[in-house]
């Protein structure tokens, strides 16, 4: 329903932009994307500290559905991002700060996911892929701290709030709801199949 | 202080045996800097500013095999299982490995720097005022991500390919900050050596404070 509404409201409620046009309409998915991401990989980061002190399996699955759902919407990030570049910026790929960092992010845990699928032993998977969410999660504000020194030209969507129209504020709005929702409802999924006795690992 | 002692002096001994193949890492090390000396050559004349990375990715692909060979001896003679009985002995045994292996990359830095300075008609000493400080923390923040990582991968079969896919996303930011401290030298970079420090800082205390659990097993 939400994803409807939100659909609704992007494609036929918010007006279009005057100098990006439908390209714009691209950020609707990607911010609210990239907000997901970052607060997905620091609660899976939480749950992987949480699992190193207490060792409870719980917090691991856990951990892995936040950072499994993280990933997806870095991915979407990844990808929406070049299809808005490619008609504003003339280029599907840029080396632009924001864009670099979080690929390095996505390969960050790109290497997560190899390592828990190469460990044959659980509680090694567990234990060393946990280290690597930690140090991953440690890793992003560095991330951010070299991005600030390149002096990126990545667009302020959300410290641009009184340039917007009431109509794509409330677009906005709605689909960070929607999307926050879609992940959450993501996560419980994954956390259901992680600890199934023939899914799980 | 005496256990450290004692595990450094092992580290040191087992290091000391395997000479031919610390040797065989300078030569892949130089390999790599001749090889992107080749990609290059297509330019006349070699901005000064090339050859800080050039040193960087000589040290980062040298230095990986080395951290590679890390667990080499406790790998195949099931060491470690006989290290977890020895009570609060975690930090000075991860100590003991990121001591040997910092030093290790230290010759390889060494190594490089003179290679490259010598392929690319760099003039490493008066620059070396430039590059030994970014250099040393970029070596420290290297080490002590790559020590531990190598114990997650250590009984993998293809640590080879895993450690660098780990890894080297990992010390993006770290390779950035020492390339380009090197690059604009000490007065202009004080937010890269924020950054290098600020790395440094959270890695080493990360990596004392992680090991402790990982030999828990």
């Amino acid at each position: 329903m939400l994803v409807a509404l939100d659909a609704y409201l992007i494609a036929f409620y918010a007006p279009l932009e005057v100098n990006q046009g439908a390209a714009q309409k691209i950020f609707y998915w990607h911010v609210p994307s990239a907000m997901v991401m970052m607060i997905f990989y620091i609660i899976g980061g939480a749950f992987s500290i949480a699992y190193l002190i207490k060792r409870n399996p719980k917090s691991d699955a856990l951990a892995v559905s936040f950072i499994e759902v993280g990933f997806l919407f870095c991915t979407i990030v990844l990808t929406t991002g070049p299809l808005w570049a490619k008609p504003v910026w003339g280029a599907w790929w840029t080396w632009e700060p924001r864009l670099t960092s979080t690929l390095f992010v996505w390969l960050v845990f790109f290497g997560y996911f190899m390592l828990r699928a190469s460990l044959e032993d659980k509680d090694h998977a567990r234990l060393y892929s946990s280290v690597l969410a930690i140090f991953g999660c440690l890793d992003i504000p560095i991330i951010m701290l070299a991005v600030k020194l390149w002096r990126g030209i990545h667009p302020q969507v959300l410290t641009a709030r009184s340039n917007l129209p009431d109509e794509m504020w409330l677009t906005l709005i709605v689909s960070i709801v929607t999307v926050l929702s879609l992940a959450s409802l993501l996560v419980y999924l994954r956390y259901k199949k992680e600890n199934s006795p023939i899914e799980g690992i | 202080m005496a256990k450290f002692l004692a595990l450094i002096k092992k580290e040191w001994k087992l290091a000391m045996r395997q000479k031919a193949v610390f040797l065989s890492l300078l030569l892949f090390s130089t390999l790599v800097i001749l090889l992107i000396y080749f990609g290059l050559e297509v330019l006349e004349v070699k901005p000064k500013g090339i050859v800080p990375p050039v040193i960087w990715l000589a040290i980062v692909f040298g230095g990986t095999l080395q951290l590679n060979r890390t667990y080499d001896f406790e790998r195949d003679e099931d060491v470690l299982d006989g290290m977890r009985l020895i009570p609060n002995i975690a930090t000075q045994f991860y100590l003991s490995k990121f001591a040997v292996n910092f030093l290790m990359l230290a010759v390889i830095a060494i190594f490089s720097s003179f290679v490259a300075s010598l392929l690319f008609d760099y003039p490493l000493m008066t620059e070396a005022g430039n590059i030994i400080l970014p250099l040393f923390l970029g070596l420290l923040g290297l080490t002590s991500v790559g020590t531990t990582f190598s114990t997650m991968v250590m009984v993998h079969h293809k640590r080879d390919i895993l450690l660098p896919a780990i890894f080297y996303p990992l010390i993006a930011p770290l390779s950035i900050s020492v390339i380009k401290s090197m690059q604009t030298g000490y007065l202009d970079t004080t937010s890269w050596f924020k950054i290098l420090l600020a790395f440094d800082v959270i890695y080493v205390t990360a990596s004392l404070l992680v090991f402790d659990k990982m030999m828990e097993g």
